[in-house]
């Protein structure tokens, strides 16, 4: 939710409430005020009628029909007031009536009530109107105030979209960091000269690692080489003999390991330096591809084979990195998998499943993710394979699986844009 | 073949000089980025393999200048970048192999045999080795004259054993050659073994003399000599 609708829904939040309780204190205090005045009319009345029962003028018979009027004996000390309803035969509904009591003496000279009536069904009319009327007010003016608040807000918050927008086309490998639009707002103006210098930082971070990491490959690898040359040079030699022969073995067999180690962790510090640009796959041919690839391991194995594509993958991937995970995740699925076993590959539009027969795992499989982890100890990888494909799920924010339901491996590669 | 190394760590300089003279080449040298210049200008060359990394400049400036001024020259890079980017903008510049550090010298050779059919024989030429005919564009091999149905991978083998005649292949280079990085999944003793017997016997069915040698522990190797 934008910043505007945060704020634009507070409001709301307060100005409901508001409205209504405003719009219901408006309504009994209108109501107060009728009754005083009603009050006040039925006063002057029975003053009216007291005086001329004093005098012995008799009681004037009641005409108004929103009136009513009677007397009966009985003792009351001071006058009171009450609300009622009295069914109206015309209307043919209750409507509310006040009623005043008043000590009176009557005709004959013994105390009696004068009760006073009036119908207020006029008045209550009235107080809803204007009631109604304070509400309507109300609700006008927050509406107006939250518009005006959207409107300055926008004006106000505009070298903050520009900023936002800026920083995100900005890219660590591109070239540096874009030029923010100027702003008289402090705090705007500190943002983006913070931001400035966190990106430029960064940059220069991203260059210093990024010649590091090629640096040591070029230390790693050229000790490796010099290796790998010597040995082949030796194997030359006539006359070694069977001793020598196994120790040389076992030379080729740690070069090689050390060699897969080193390139797949500078492997690794390339994905992390984010070096790699997204773009459209063909992962049914990608993975077609690295099939062949396997052919004689799968055939070795009698392992069964299934391809399916419902979709068109829209995972989006460098062609290099697609690779990388395409024969990662197959070599896996096959050099873990069980003579006669199966492997089945499914795409779809936003997924990769790869299922595969295995050994039920000792260890939990998301683990396997992790840099260096192995489920079986005494295989020749370095246990960087998996890791990668993490390395790169995470980097392209792709959602990654492994499961292990007592002998079928699953590994799901899932976008959720 | 007359091959150029332009390489700036001697050890490595020297195997892959050595190596390449106990193929019958003639080596030359070169250890930066100045003396790599001064010899292509006066020199021609069949080959040049130029490291990427090196003191006093850039391997790919020599690729450049190589492929403006001696088109035929073939060129290999040697990298221990294993960049992407380096790769694809040598192979850019115009160079026409790519080779990232540590590789196999085995390795070297059969590239440098490829490049050089490619280049001089326009990658018609056929490889005949007594009774045994392989025509490399095409993939077919014949012995005796008569087809020989062979797998890819049992091609592979052969056209590397071949490259590399007379020479120890140790099973890590054969490996990593025929199936590249997927050699990490296999199991180099049983399954190569397997392999290598299914081609011999693919051949001596046709009558060809079975000159791959086992070589105790290590490997194998094609022997010409009779």
């Amino acid at each position: 939710m934008k910043l505007l609708q945060h704020t634009a829904r507070y409001q709301l939040l307060l100005a409901v409430p508001l409205v209504l309780i405003g719009t219901a204190i408006g309504y009994y205090a209108v109501q107060h005020i009728v009754n005083e005045e009603v009050d006040e009319q039925l006063y002057h009345h029975a003053a009216v009628v007291q005086d001329r029962s004093r005098q012995g003028l008799g009681i004037m018979p009641n005409s108004a029909p929103d009136q009513s009027l009677s007397i009966a004996p009985g003792s009351l000390s001071e006058a009171q007031f009450s609300d009622t309803l009295i069914y109206n035969s015309i209307d043919e509904e209750d409507l509310p009536w006040r009623i005043g009591r008043f000590p009176i003496q009557m005709a004959d000279g013994r105390p009696g009530v004068l009760t006073l009536g009036r119908a207020t069904v006029e008045f209550e009319d009235l107080i809803e109107a204007i009631a109604m009327t304070m509400g309507a007010m109300l609700l006008l003016l927050f509406l107006g105030s939250i518009a005006l608040n959207r409107w300055m807000n926008r004006r106000l918050w505009e070298p903050f979209h520009s900023t936002l927008a800026a920083t995100q086309r900005f890219q660590v490998d591109g070239p540096g960091p874009p030029p923010f639009a100027t702003t008289n707002v402090d705090e705007f103006r500190m943002m983006n000269d913070r931001l400035d210098a966190m990106m430029k930082k960064m940059r220069t971070d991203f260059i210093a690692q990024k010649r590091f990491s090629e640096q040591a490959a070029h230390e790693l690898q050229t000790p490796l080489a010099i290796m790998q040359g010597k040995l082949d040079e030796l194997i030359q030699h006539p006359g070694l003999g069977r001793e020598e022969a196994e120790l040389i073995d076992m030379l080729y067999r740690a070069r090689e390991r050390m060699g897969r180690t080193v390139a797949n962790m500078l492997l690794l510090a390339r994905i992390g330096n984010q070096e790699f640009a997204p773009a459209e796959v063909d992962w049914a041919a990608l993975f077609t591809d690295q099939l062949q690839a396997l052919d004689d391991l799968i055939a070795q194995q009698q392992l069964h084979v299934q391809l399916k594509r419902d979709h068109r993958c829209r995972i989006r991937m460098h062609p290099a990195l697609a690779e990388l995970i395409a024969a990662n995740l197959l070599r896996n699925a096959v050099q873990h998998n069980l003579q006669g076993g199966h492997l089945n590959i499914r795409i779809s539009e936003t997924a990769l499943v790869i299922t595969n027969s295995g050994p039920v795992l000792e260890v939990d499989p998301e683990s396997l993710f992790d840099r260096f982890a192995k489920g079986d100890p005494s295989s020749s990888g370095a246990g960087l394979g998996l890791s990668m494909v993490k390395e790169v799920c995470d980097q392209a924010g792709l959602e990654l699986q492994y499961t292990d339901a007592g002998g079928t491996h699953t590994v799901v590669i899932r976008s959720h844009q | 073949m007359k091959v150029l190394v332009v390489e700036d760590e001697p050890e490595l300089l020297r195997s892959i000089s050595t190596y390449l003279r106990n193929e019958g080449n003639v080596v030359e040298t070169a250890n930066d980025f100045l003396s790599a210049m001064d010899k292509i200008s006066v020199n021609g060359y069949d080959v040049v393999l130029v490291d990427i990394t090196m003191p006093r400049g850039n391997g790919l400036d020599i690729v450049k200048s190589l492929r403006s001024e001696q088109p035929t020259t073939g060129i290999i890079i040697i990298s221990a970048k294993g960049a992407l980017d380096d790769k694809v903008k040598g192979l850019e510049l115009g160079a026409d192999d790519y080779l990232a550090k540590p590789f196999h010298l085995p390795e070297l050779v059969a590239r440098l045999h490829a490049l050089d059919r490619r280049k001089r024989f326009k990658g018609n030429k056929a490889i005949e080795l007594d009774e045994l005919r392989i025509i490399p564009e095409d993939r077919v091999v014949e012995v005796n004259g008569a087809h020989v149905d062979l797998t890819g991978t049992q091609f592979d083998l052969l056209l590397f054993l071949v490259a590399n005649r007379d020479r120890v292949l140790s099973r890590s280079a054969i490996v990593e050659h025929v199936w590249g990085d997927h050699a990490e999944a296999m199991d180099h003793h049983d399954f190569l073994y397997t392999h290598v017997k299914n081609l011999r016997k693919k051949l001596t069915e046709r009558g060809w003399h079975d000159r791959i040698k086992t070589v105790y522990g290590i490997g194998y190797r094609l022997s010409t000599g009779s």
